[in-house]
């Protein structure tokens, strides 16, 4: 952190902080007016140097620009069949729990909603993150709220200039995006094109996919993590790997 | 004979077997019995071959368990094509001057609402003009679609289009068609296997960048390069000719003469309960309290209630808080007064 001003670094934390929280607000529930109407307001970014981010910011544009009139009604079709499972085969569908997809069953309510759990409450974000919403708390757009909260956190820490208390929470979020995010995020974003139907869903799952990779590459280089096995990408493809393997012998 | 006394064949590979049933057990009544000797050699019979082979998932079933424990397990299992529930055949598409019939007499409780759309949209109306004619129909919630749903039905059925969408496939010009070389066949066959795997790979990523140029055609970019969307026209609605045939040909009048002439039995009926209506606003209980013992009623003709369903769909009772008659059921009643 040393060669970055920190007001750019401040900055930088409120972007990550709104780019959580726009991806929460998709997954946490179905779209309404309100959501694609800030959707439809915004100004989506091409030549971020990410062809995943460029790619699915275009789809998330073209499907947007022209809605069709039924467009909440058809989001929401969509957002049961994909994350709910209505309607599928057997009910399957990309469920965005971590436990799901680092249980040895599969099953919610595991490990590893006990384990995020007890970082939010050491974090006093329990009720925070649980209010409105009403799932587990390993949910995809929980966890991603936590982060969100958590980079708010640095930026009024970087504004503050408190820069061990912003090196803390930077810490906290790497270490969160390894053990809790990057485990299972990136074969959930993998799914969820083989349940949506529209191209909403799988533009922001890739969306959330390339921001992850980004964002973890980030905190590794403000955070100067050094060890091989905290890099994101590795560290994710062998716990992914590891995930796969559970599941697939699961189903076998 | 055998058949006559219900020894019917169950499946090809029993049929000998219970032809012969049926000879020993005809022999039992006119010759007072069968020997030990031919009902022993009954007994000893040798189960005859099945014949009979359990559907598959390719006849639609996706599981049909053959073991009694293996269908008390799973109960139900294996009957129907559980298969086709979940990938439902489509009928094929009705023509206009019949889907739209076909959709009115469907939703029979929403025809009003489906003629105002249609009368709205005769000359050509945007989406908050024809919300804002509907709007007094949903005020006592007698409607359970969206007016976006109304109008999707409409579309489908061929009696209403968006005029903005039908504006741009009329103006679409038609994609210039390339001509190919007349030796490409040859030259894919001399090609080298490698070759060709590079050639389909570009075509489909060809295919690819053209469908996404396609999709993003016309788009609006800031200073920064950014993607923005800019406020479209949401276009206007438009009747079709077999939409506007279809609204003309509606005459309540004649609906209710004809829903009068079908009821015979009950034909007095229509105009008293529009006449008690019109005394004051009923209620249904009120209404079959007050008909509970009127001979024309009962199981065996129809219930007070069915006349009042079939005022409200041909519009001469409308659900206000309680049943009231309409402008059109007033002056029939006068109409009937007056004779």
């Amino acid at each position: 952190m040393e060669n970055i001003a920190l007001e750019e670094l401040a900055q930088l934390m409120g972007t990550r902080a709104h780019m959580y929280n726009m991806l929460s607000r998709a997954f946490v529930a179905e779209a309404d007016d309100e959501f694609i109407r800030q959707l439809r307001s915004m100004h989506f970014p091409q030549g971020t140097g990410s062809a995943a981010t460029d790619s699915a910011y275009r789809q998330l544009y073209a499907y947007l620009r022209r809605p069709a009139e039924s467009i909440i009604d058809d989001l929401a079709v969509d957002y049961a069949r994909t994350f709910l499972g209505v309607g599928t085969m057997e009910s399957r569908a990309a469920f965005p729990f971590e436990s799901v997809y680092t249980s040895e069953k599969g099953l919610l309510m595991q490990e590893a909603r006990d384990e995020v759990l007890a970082i939010y409450r050491a974090e006093g974000l329990e009720q925070t993150l649980n209010n409105p919403y009403n799932e587990g708390e390993d949910h995809l757009a929980l966890e991603l709220l936590f982060l969100c909260a958590l980079a708010k956190r640095s930026q009024e820490a970087l504004e503050a200039g408190d820069e061990a208390a912003a090196e803390a929470c930077l810490l906290t979020q790497g270490n969160f995006m390894h053990d809790h995010v990057l485990n299972w995020a990136l074969e959930w974003a993998a799914d969820v094109p083989k349940y949506a139907q529209l191209p909403f869903y799988p533009a922001f799952a890739q969306l959330t996919e390339a921001f992850l990779r980004e964002d973890a590459a980030l905190l590794r280089e403000l955070v100067g993590a050094e060890e091989d096995d905290r890099a994101a990408d590795d560290g994710a493809d062998t716990t992914n790997e590891a995930a796969q393997e559970t599941r697939h012998a699961k189903e076998a | 004979m055998a058949e006559e006394m219900g020894f019917a064949a169950a499946h090809d590979g029993a049929e000998a077997q219970q032809q012969e049933l049926g000879r020993l057990a005809l022999k039992s009544f006119t010759e007072g019995g069968i020997s030990p000797e031919e009902a022993q050699a009954v007994l000893n019979a040798p189960e005859p071959p099945r014949t009979w082979t359990p559907p598959t998932a390719q006849d639609g079933f996706d599981y049909c368990p053959d073991e009694l424990e293996d269908r008390m397990i799973n109960p139900g299992s294996g009957v129907g094509a559980y298969a086709a529930l979940l990938q439902p055949t489509e009928a094929a598409p009705l023509p206009p001057h019949e889907a739209i019939p076909a959709l009115f007499a469907k939703m029979k409780p929403y025809r009003q609402f489906l003629a105002t759309i249609l009368e709205t949209c005769r000359e050509g109306s945007e989406t908050p003009t024809v919300d804002a004619a509907l709007e007094p129909c949903y005020e006592f919630c007698s409607c359970v679609y969206s007016p976006i749903a109304l109008r999707k039905m409409l579309v489908n059925a061929g009696a209403l289009v968006n005029v903005l969408e039908w504006e741009d496939e009329a103006a679409a010009p038609e994609e210039p068609q390339l001509e190919t070389a007349p030796d490409e066949d040859d030259f894919l066959e001399d090609a080298d296997e490698f070759l060709e795997e590079e050639l389909q790979q570009l075509e489909q990523e060809a295919a690819e960048a053209a469908e996404e140029e396609e999709l993003l055609s016309g788009s609006v970019y800031d200073q920064e390069g950014y993607l923005v969307i800019e406020d479209e026209a949401e276009g206007a609605w438009l009747t079709t000719d077999e939409g506007l045939a279809y609204l003309d040909s509606i005459d309540p009048r004649k609906e209710f003469r004809a829903a009068v002439a079908q009821h015979p039995e009950i034909d007095d009926a229509f105009y008293d309960i529009i006449a008690y209506c019109a005394e004051e606003p009923r209620n249904i209980t009120a209404i079959v309290q007050h008909y509970a013992d009127d001979p024309r009623f009962g199981p065996s003709t129809y219930y007070p209630s069915y006349v009042v369903d079939r005022l409200e769909q041909i519009g001469a009772l409308a659900w206000r808080k309680n049943w009231t008659p309409t402008e059109m059921g007033l002056e029939i009643l006068a109409e009937r007064q007056a004779q």
